[in-house]
């Protein structure tokens, strides 16, 4: 049997003759970014093979083979803050990307937080590719993953709240529907056609031991999901804001891959899931990143000159989301975006870093869906985009970007501005108030049951709507 | 007298109102140049799909193209039906594979392909393997297209490529397939005969099989 010697650690593999290289890491508990899933599409996966450059995912292990990995691409480092105290139960919000683990005290005080990238991605960034791998037969990989991510994170803030994770209570997990299915180890066909129904439907407490064995005293809360995208996480969201409680119409909004909303006050709340893909956080945008150290973050002009922040300093090297959102925003102000996005050349930021025709394209799809549910969401209840008092902008996106230039470019619509607060975590928030206040679970099922859902595919009229929402406001020359 | 140039160039510029006046003066003739303001809307589609393929309109503009499309079949309708000789068109099968719901991309193919002489049997979304042989067996239809925008469709497609050849019918169809995650290896893969993006290169492809 050939051997794979995994460098800078050094360790080695044995693999049977054929193997795929990525199938194989992954195995063995390193999770390379592979975005496309390993279509061999995106690229993203390329390491170092007997010191050639591969694509992981389009490469078999023959014979005996050395392969160096990046730094990034070694076992995930949950990174923790923190106070003392002792700690009682356990919070978690399973993101598609990242895992955020809470370690509160038993009157639900925040003792230390963690969070990790989702060992998941190396399957694919978004829950289509996971469902695609889960439904290949990867399944069991990807539940072991995602376990394995968030042992590590309950390590993590236990010894920074020194809490020995046997004596942890309760622990309250939110995410969306494949996230939790995942987690749980159920199949996912039910995610991957039409209807797209959920299976966990009802809100139920379980043994945690035999899910993560490192708390097996714990009892484990199971949150229902609304639909099959329209998880528990937005319902977290929910509960977080006490939406079915306030007097004021209120937009909740959760920008991300799957572009989830929320819209309603006491009188009632609709939601619907509007698919606007990864480019607005930065994928499959040529020099798109996540928000890590030489990300552009913000862009804006001051005294007619292009300026821009970099996150760790240092030299810039792509943009995230926010940075994107900003850029765009501001080459339309300078009049080199025209109404229906056609740029006359690249937009450049640095001498190399630019936007191009294509990313233009890949923001208006992802802008334009957005938009054109926040449309319909607000025609369906029968309430005018001026009505809306509030709007909130939940998840780490949504906090990081600049609402003026989410507005700018048409993504939230512009009489909205004023009305825009980020709410940071809500999901996170949402699975805190679960672990620590009994009647929530009763709650979280009352909403699963109250939430009306809007399949925007049934619509006639989304497509117009779309097309309108993908062209831009044009710079008053 | 109707300016069909400048119908052309309405329908080219998506000025929805002036096509919809010339279409409206056509009928409140008597509909006697409906033929003729039809052939000047697929000019009109045709400068759309080139404007698409530059770079210069985007997915938006095609939708509103093929909306704008529709509506002008439906206005010229009742006056198209005595003069068009419609068995000499050529037939194709346009839908969205199984389990893939999205059909935008699918409706503005369609409209060009209607634009480009084709009659289209559209057999709408999520549809089964089984279905599209069927359908192809019944009416003996030679020429597929089949779109899908999930990575999923990719599976969906393979299956249907599979179900034509279990049917013992591969070589006597051509199938095309689209949508973002296809390519050139996903066709490999697929085992179809050709692939696009664009709804114009579709088109061209389309008419070289069907001889016109
Ligand atoms: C609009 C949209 C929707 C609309 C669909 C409305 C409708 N009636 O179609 C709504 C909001 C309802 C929707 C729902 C969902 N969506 Co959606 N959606 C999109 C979005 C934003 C744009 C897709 C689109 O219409 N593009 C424009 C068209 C014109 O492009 P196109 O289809 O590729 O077609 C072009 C060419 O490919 C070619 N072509 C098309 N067909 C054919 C056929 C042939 C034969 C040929 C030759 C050429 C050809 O011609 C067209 C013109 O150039 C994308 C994200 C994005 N940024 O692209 C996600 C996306 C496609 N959706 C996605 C998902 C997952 C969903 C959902 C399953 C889940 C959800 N989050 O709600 C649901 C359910 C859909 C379903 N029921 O199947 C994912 C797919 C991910 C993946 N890896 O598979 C995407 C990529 C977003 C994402 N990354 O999460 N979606
Ligand atoms: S190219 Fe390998 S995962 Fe995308």
């Amino acid at each position: 049997m050939p051997v794979l010697t995994v460098l800078p650690d050094g360790r080695q593999l044995s693999v049977p003759v054929g193997t795929g290289l990525l199938k194989r890491l992954r195995q063995a508990g390193f999770y390379p970014d592979a975005p496309c899933g390993g279509l061999g599409k995106c690229g993203k996966c390329r390491v170092s093979v007997n010191g050639a450059e591969v694509l992981a995912c389009q490469t078999a292990v023959e014979a005996d083979m050395t392969v160096l990995l990046p730094e990034r691409y070694r076992l995930y480092f949950p990174a923790s803050s923190g106070k003392p105290g002792t700690g009682a139960l356990l919070a978690f919000d399973i993101g598609t990307t990242t895992v955020v683990c809470y370690l509160l005290s038993d009157t639900g005080e925040i003792l230390a937080t963690a969070s990790a990238l989702n060992p998941q991605t190396a399957f694919g960034a978004d829950v289509v590719s996971r469902i695609r791998a889960a439904l290949a037969g990867e399944g069991s990989a990807l539940t072991a993953a995602v376990r394995r991510c968030m042992e590590a994170l309950v390590g993590s803030v236990c010894e920074t709240g020194s809490t020995d994770p046997a004596a942890i209570r309760r622990v309250a997990v939110v995410g969306n529907s494949c996230m939790q299915q995942l987690f749980l180890g159920l199949p996912v066909e039910n995610l991957a056609r039409p209807p797209f129904a959920p299976l966990l439907r009802q809100a139920k407490t379980v043994a945690c031991g035999p899910v993560l064995p490192c708390c097996p005293a714990a009892e484990l809360l199971l949150v229902p999901d609304i639909g099959g995208f329209l998880g528990a996480d937005i319902l977290g969201c929910v509960l977080a804001e006490n939406l079915q409680e306030t007097e004021e119409l209120t937009l909740l909004l959760d920008i991300g891959t799957n572009g989830e909303m929320v819209l309603g006050s006491r009188k009632g709340l609709l939601a619907c899931a509007t698919a606007a893909g990864p480019a607005l956080e930065g994928a499959g945008i040529h020099f798109g990143m996540r928000g890590t150290d030489g990300a552009i973050d913000r862009v804006w002009v001051e005294n007619g000159n292009l300026r821009f922040h970099i996150l760790g300093g240092g030299e810039p090297k792509g943009l995230c989301g926010s940075g994107l959102i900003d850029a765009v925003a501001v080459f339309l102000e300078a009049g080199q975006i025209n109404r229906r996005g056609r740029v006359a050349a690249d937009l450049h930021l640095t001498q190399r870093i630019f936007l191009s025709q294509e990313d233009i394209r890949q923001v208006q799809l992802a802008k334009g869906a957005i938009r054109a549910g926040i449309e319909l969401l607000a025609e369906q209840m029968g309430v005018k985009m001026e009505e809306i008092q509030r709007v909130f902008l939940a998840g780490a996106f949504g906090s990081a970007l600049n609402p003026a230039s989410a507005c700018r470019i048409g993504l939230i619509p512009e009489e909205l501005l004023e009305k825009i607060t980020p709410v940071g975590n809500a999901a996170g928030a949402g699975a805190i108030c679960l672990a620590w206040d009994e009647s929530a679970l009763t709650l979280a099922q009352a909403l699963a049951e109250q939430i009306r859902t809007i399949e925007l595919s049934s619509l006639s009229g989304f497509p117009r709507r779309f097309a309108k929402s993908m062209e831009f406001r044009e710079a008053k020359s | 007298m109707i300016d069909f140039e400048a119908l052309a160039q309405a329908m080219g510029e998506l000025d929805e109102d002036t096509v919809k006046e010339f279409l409206e003066q056509v009928m409140a003739e008597g509909g006697s140049d409906a033929g003729k303001a039809m052939d000047a809307c697929q000019k009109g589609m045709d400068t759309v799909g080139k404007l698409f393929e530059e770079g210069e309109y985007f997915v938006g503009d095609l939708i509103y193209a093929g909306e704008l499309m529709t509506d002008a079949v439906e206005t010229l309708k009742d006056a198209l039906v005595g003069t068009e000789n419609t068995g000499k068109k050529a037939k194709m099968i346009l839908c969205t594979v199984k389990d893939d719901l999205h059909d935008i991309g699918k409706n503005i193919v369609r409209s060009m392909l209607e634009a480009g002489g084709f009659e289209v049997v559209d057999l709408g979304i999520d549809v089964p393997p089984q279905k599209v042989v069927e359908a192809a067996k019944d009416e003996g239809i030679s020429i597929i297209a089949l779109s899908g925008v999930l990575t999923l469709a990719l599976d969906s497609m393979k299956a249907t490529v599979r179900a034509f050849a279990d049917a013992g019918m591969r070589d006597q169809v051509k199938i095309i397939i689209g949508g973002a995650p296809v390519s050139e290896d996903a066709c490999r893969a697929i085992g179809a005969d050709e692939w696009a993006h664009s709804p114009q290169k579709t088109v061209s492809v389309c008419r070289d099989w069907a001889g016109i």
